[in-house]
């Protein structure tokens, strides 16, 4: 009688987790097997490019690697769930957030085997992904650019449709200008960039701190000691000597380490500085150490930094600091809506098409490195006329139907990758106004 | 009258579900079956799930190698838990022999000096942390978190700004695929298994993580079984590092990380204790880590949003866990995890 029960007790068990592994697949509309959480068709949806493929029987699986959780990470996936997926008859597969390449290519192996065609890759940029992709048949496209990652511009890798980065140099001088613009005339105010990544060779922190000691360097007519270059591959916090004694401090790191904040509060704690640049997205990490020193100084630090639409954007300019200023006087944003549109289309034409298309390599049928602009925001109202950007809730999207199709080889056949960096380079505040109010 | 003479039949006692279970989890056979029939039943549920496209080669051997690296360190710290002892830097270990092994090939050009580099330096690393624990009385994870800090900033400093090293693609592959990687670890895990389980050395270790001073009184060296712990778990970090190289051809300052928490994840889910005692076994961290591969492949195989998969993944580990975890009233063990 006690075997029996016992017995019964394991079936109970072994249902019971078969439930739990079972209950996941709601989370897919797909059939068993495709592995990937498609987002279901939306109704009355206008027929679109993608339509081409569906009526074929086609309907491409695409892996989206992240390695963040963030406002951008939030409205990428929203974007490519509730717009890209029904609209263009795609189904992705997202992954959790990836810590080191190994984690990125255990997704990319599970991938594979859930049959997905294509891969975007937004963490590991490097050849073993794209040989690993190569060697399975899918087509490998990633966020980051070649500076950092050679060896994908110079081999072979047949699978790799292009690599989608930040205008490096357009960013740089968002920063450039808003500096000129905000610093004193004396410098007396004291700055402290923060480089991140840009000792590591992150080309987008590279520009963006390289530009800001180029900005100091013509305001105030002071030389540095070291060479700028030098300075902003210092791996350790340096003080940027100069002939004309302006403190300038360089602060490297990724704000995603633990060690990062402690670090940055305690100098920004010494009540020394009153200009705060940073080259990564830390304004919601600073908000807290910054507002708290100029209440103890009396002071009002201008604080720059890269960022992204969302929430916590919104609130960082609604949030007024002990002077009344918002608690951020610049962003450089992403419209993270056209950088996916971007990094879809050149993954869906290379699908379509192949990498080879002129649509996806360039004339000397080399990848290409595609690239997005920056968006300053310097004030509440400028901000305020970004409501509807990426607004996940009301689906509207910079990036909409019209400006997808304006890039795949399914609705422009003679489409090339340079018509689609022409595209992309289109864009700045005034046009995406412009397109909005359309 | 005649109704109180008549028999009261016995009434049957019926077992709650509570019981039921506890019934079960008190067999002895139980820690010794349930990890294997919960992997076996997470890959029948997942290839019916998937109309059998989890029951394939390629998954089969895409598992393997996502477990490996895991699973080899788990294999080798079984050792360490059983006597009693807990260590967390074998990530850090294993980041600056890999480095270190990476430096070499770079400089050399030579595959058979990387791995050896890593495997002496890995030994090394951890006959060091085991000496600080035994001839400075600190406890083991005591020093393991202070040298945790000095060899991740070593490898950093090692690897410099770029963050990362990379080995020629090819030759990664020709170590991954090669064979290298099956033969190394069958040819450890047997050893670890024998040593373990058939010879003094593991008797010992298990008796001491049981009870030290028992232990101790019969002569047996808390000493000499440390250093034999660390030394084999040492050999293991060593091939975990050349299986981390090869698996994405570099090095980076992210090797490693994490590794020690996904250590112990693998072996409790494994069904060992990470506080030893007598029913420690050497083979729960390959099963463990398996167990979890096996779980994110499938998850995603069978559709589940990445959302949707820490939630649910962390569920079933507390479930596994639990049903795992050991019963003071049935082992000797001296602490419950």
């Amino acid at each position: 009688m006690k075997k029996t029960n016992a017995l019964k007790s394991a079936v109970a068990l072994l249902l019971a987790g078969s439930m739990l592994a079972a209950c996941g697949s709601t989370g897919s509309s797909s059939a068993a097997g495709s592995g990937s959480s498609s987002a279901a068709t939306s109704e009355g949806s206008e027929p679109a490019a993608g339509d081409a493929a569906a009526a074929n029987g086609d309907k491409y699986v695409i892996g989206i690697a992240e390695a963040q959780a963030n406002d951008e990470v939030t409205i990428r996936r929203a974007y490519l769930e509730n717009f890209i997926a029904p609209t263009y008859n795609v189904e992705f597969i997202f992954s959790e957030v990836l810590k080191d390449d190994a984690a990125t290519k255990t997704f990319i192996e599970n991938c594979i085997n859930s049959g997905a065609d294509a891969i975007i890759d937004m963490k590991s940029a490097n050849g073993t992904m794209a040989q690993l992709c190569q060697d399975a048949g899918l087509v490998y496209t990633f966020n980051g650019n070649y500076v950092s990652s050679p060896e994908l511009n110079s081999t072979d890798y047949t699978s790799l449709s292009g690599c989608i980065g930040a205008n490096n140099e357009h960013v740089g001088s968002l920063f450039g200008d808003w500096l000129e613009e905000n610093a004193s005339e004396d410098g007396s105010e004291g700055f402290l960039i923060s480089t991140s990544l840009a000792s590591q060779g992150n080309t987008q922190h590279i520009e963006i701190a390289k530009a800001l000691l180029e900005g100091l360097q013509e305001k105030y007519g002071l030389t540095f000691t070291k060479s700028i270059d030098e300075l902003v591959a210092s791996a350790e916090t340096t003080n940027a000597e100069n002939d004309k004694g302006i403190l300038v401090t360089i602060y490297p790191g990724s704000p995603n380490k633990d060690t990062w904040l402690p670090g940055i509060s305690t100098l920004l704690q010494s009540g020394k500085y009153q200009m705060f640049m940073s080259s990564g997205q830390t304004y919601n990490q600073t908000a807290t150490v910054v507002d708290e020193v100029e209440k103890a100084f009396g002071m009002d630090i201008k604080v720059a930094s890269i960022g992204a639409l969302g929430t916590t954007l919104t609130t960082a300019f609604n949030t007024q600091d002990p002077n009344g200023n918002p608690s951020v006087d610049l962003v450089a944003v992403k419209t993270v809506s056209c950088m996916t549109a971007c990094m879809f289309a050149t993954t869906y034409n290379a699908l379509v098409e192949g990498t080879e298309s002129p649509a996806v390599r360039g004339e000397d049928n080399m990848p290409v490195y595609f690239t997005f602009n920056f968006i300053g925001i310097t004030s509440p109202d400028q901000l305020a006329e970004t409501t509807e950007w990426d607004n996940m809730e009301t689906g509207s999207w910079i990036a909409d139907k019209d400006f997808v199709d304006s890039m795949l080889v399914t609705v422009n056949p003679d489409i090339t990758s340079a018509d689609v960096n022409e595209i992309m380079q289109s864009l700045s505040f005034d046009k995406i106004v412009e397109m909005m109010a359309a | 009258m005649e109704a109180a003479k008549t028999p009261t039949p016995k009434k049957e006692h019926v077992l709650s579900l509570g019981e039921r279970i506890s019934v079960i989890r008190q067999s002895r056979y139980f820690l010794m079956v349930f990890p294997f029939a919960m992997l076996a039943i997470i890959i029948l549920i997942f290839t019916v799930a998937t109309g059998g496209q989890f029951f394939r080669m390629s998954v089969f051997s895409s598992l393997f190698s996502q477990a490996v690296i895991i699973g080899t360190c788990a294999t080798g710290v079984s050792f360490i838990y059983s006597n009693g002892n807990l260590d967390i830097s074998i990530g850090s270990v294993l980041g600056l022999a890999a480095t270190l092994g990476v430096m070499v090939f770079t400089a050399t050009n030579n595959v058979v000096l990387m791995i050896a580099v890593m495997i002496l330096s890995a030994l090394a690393l951890m006959a060091f942390n085991c000496t600080m624990s035994v001839v400075c009385h600190i406890k083991t994870i005591t020093v393991a978190i202070v040298v945790t800090q000095i060899y991740g900033a070593i490898s950093t400093l090692l690897i410099g700004g770029t963050g990362t090293i990379d080995i020629d693609y090819n030759v990664a592959v020709s170590l991954e695929d090669g064979g290298f990687r099956y033969v190394s670890f069958a040819l450890y895990f047997i050893f670890c298994i024998v040593l373990y389980h058939f010879t003094r050395v593991g008797r010992e270790l298990r008796f001491l993580g049981g009870n030290e001073n028992c232990a101790q009184q019969t002569g047996i060296s808390n000493s000499r079984a440390t250093y034999i712990s660390f030394l084999v778990t040492g050999l293991g970090v060593g091939l975990a590092a050349v299986y981390s190289v090869t698996n994405v051809a570099a090095v980076s300052v992210e090797t490693g990380s994490n590794l020690g928490m996904d250590v112990m994840l693998a072996t409790v889910l494994g069904g060992m204790s990470i506080f030893g005692g007598a029913r420690s076994n050497a083979y729960a961290g390959i099963l463990g880590a398996l167990t979890v591969a096996a779980l994110n492949t499938g998850l995603l195989m069978v559709g589940v949003s990445s959302a949707w998969i820490q939630g649910i993944r962390g569920i079933i580990f507390l479930i596994l866990v639990w049903m795992n975890s050991e019963r003071l009233a049935l082992l000797p063990s001296r602490v419950q995890f």
